[in-house]
């Protein structure tokens, strides 16, 4: 399911020659973000003033999409000992991996033949990421100059004072 | 309210918000930011709370006691406070309060204002503060002091008091302020404004003060070797005010004036390390547990 989500980011006066770039950077790494953390998204509005930043994102999918993601695993040929016993390098593919032995199959690629298994990622809950999406988001933030404040260990045009999200 | 009550409620202000209250430093300087108590005590990682009021001496904009507002010598109420807490800008909005500026009746702003100070390799991020239009106080947050990183940020406010007291008695001339309901601000300034103007201008030895600025560097240099960081730091502020004397009599040119600041700078950073590396051989003292007057 889709909801609408409210971030409001409460600073201190940010210079207004700041705020037109701060706010389409801020909706292009959301954008991005969400796109690459296979999150649906309808649209983001971000509206300012000089202590506030309010980002609106509109039918904002509450979890992550799953996906079957396939991976390259050892040639055919080291993937087996002489006695067809899987070896090392197929054990240690498929426990990097998390999948089972019954999964694999075989697919050439270049001149040899190599070992392939999918693997399903099960979306997780949009809430649980939100944290660290916005964070991030804060963290790549630039201006022409920046600066850190009371001893914490972030960097932002003006200090940041308080956050209110609701989703 | 007179200036002198002005400074009392701020001091009895900023006292109840931990700060000690220090005296201004007994050596000419441009700005209370150049007080050891600012301009050391920024650096590193020791808390530090402090508020004084800062006589500061600018040569060049002396006016022979003739311009309401501009001065020799204006005071600054300097207030750091390291680290600088959440809700530092409420803290200073009440302390207008306290001399009888209600910032609900008022139009108050944070006007972008990126200070530096090159010469003592010092910049922080903040604002002008306006009121109604008339710029009150700076209030930065420092980023670098002595061309060293501040490893725990202060918010330095800076109130200019002659303005304030100019808009809070509604008097166009700084010399007609209430320094007390007796005496005027002019009546213990003005002449004093005069004879520095005439002397800034007119009658200083260029020549003894060049003299003078190269000695002086030389002494805080050969102090530094010693790691005597205050007596080192006192040669610093004098080779500034002597700087900024020469600047005002037109004696330095426009090329050598870089390099002065150069010189100024170039000190002013070795200090700062020399403090630095003091204090962690203290063992950085204020903080918690720590003894600093052994």
């Amino acid at each position: 399911m889709n909801k609408n989500l409210l971030l409001e980011i409460g600073v201190e006066e940010i210079p207004a020659r700041f705020i037109s770039k701060t706010k389409s950077d801020m909706k292009q790494y959301l954008l991005n973000k969400f796109k690459e953390l296979r999150i649906d998204c309808e649209n983001i509005t971000i509206k300012a003033t000089p202590r506030r930043l309010a980002i609106f994102i509109k039918g904002l999918s509450e979890t992550q999409k799953s996906v079957e993601e396939e991976y390259k695993g050892p040639a055919r040929k080291i993937a087996f000992d002489e006695s067809q016993n899987p070896s090392k390098a197929l054990l240690g593919f498929l426990k990097g991996k998390g999948a089972d032995e019954k999964d694999i199959y075989f697919k050439t690629s270049g001149k040899e033949e190599y070992v392939y298994v999918k693997v399903s990622k099960i979306g997780e809950k949009t809430e649980n990421l939100l944290k660290d999406i916005f964070e991030g988001m804060i963290r790549a933030m630039s201006f022409p100059k920046s600066m850190q404040w009371g001893g914490k260990n972030i960097r932002f045009v003006r200090p940041i004072r308080w956050f209110l999200c609701i989703f | 309210m007179n200036f002198q009550q002005m400074i009392l409620s701020l001091q009895e202000y900023w006292a109840k918000q931990g700060c000690i209250i220090m005296q201004a430093y007994d050596s000419e300087k441009g700005a209370g930011t150049m007080n050891p108590q600012t301009f050391l005590k920024a650096l590193g990682p020791e808390p530090w709370k402090v508020c004084y009021t800062e006589p500061s001496r600018r040569p060049a904009d002396a006016r022979y006691g003739d311009n309401p507002n501009r001065l020799y010598q204006h005071h600054q109420f300097q207030v750091i406070m390291k680290p600088s807490p959440a809700n530092i800008q409420d803290i200073y909005l009440k302390s207008l309060e306290v001399i009888g500026i209600d910032p609900k009746k008022h139009d108050i702003r944070f006007v972008e204002d990126n200070w530096e100070n090159p010469t003592f390799g010092a910049w922080g991020l903040g604002w002008e503060v306006w009121l109604n239009g008339m710029e009150i106080t700076q209030f930065t947050y420092f980023q670098q002091v002595g061309s060293i990183d501040c490893e725990l940020e202060s918010a330095e406010l800076t109130y200019g008091l002659e303005r304030i007291a100019l808009y809070l008695q509604e008097k166009n001339n700084v010399y007609d302020i209430d320094y007390t309901d007796e005496i005027k601000y002019g009546d213990v300034f003005k002449k004093a404004e005069y004879e520095h103007s005439v002397y800034s201008f007119e009658l200083s030895d260029k020549d003894m003060l060049l003299e003078l600025f190269n000695s002086y560097e030389k002494e805080a240099t050969r102090l530094l070797e010693h790691k005597l960081v205050m007596p080192a730091y006192d040669y610093v502020l004098k080779s500034s005010h002597t700087f900024n004397l020469l600047d005002a009599r037109g004696a330095i040119g426009v090329s050598q004036r870089a390099s002065y600041i150069a010189r100024v700078r170039n000190m002013s950073k070795q200090i700062a390390a020399a403090y630095v590396e003091q204090r962690k051989e203290m063992g950085f003292p204020l903080l918690k547990g720590g003894v600093s007057n052994e």
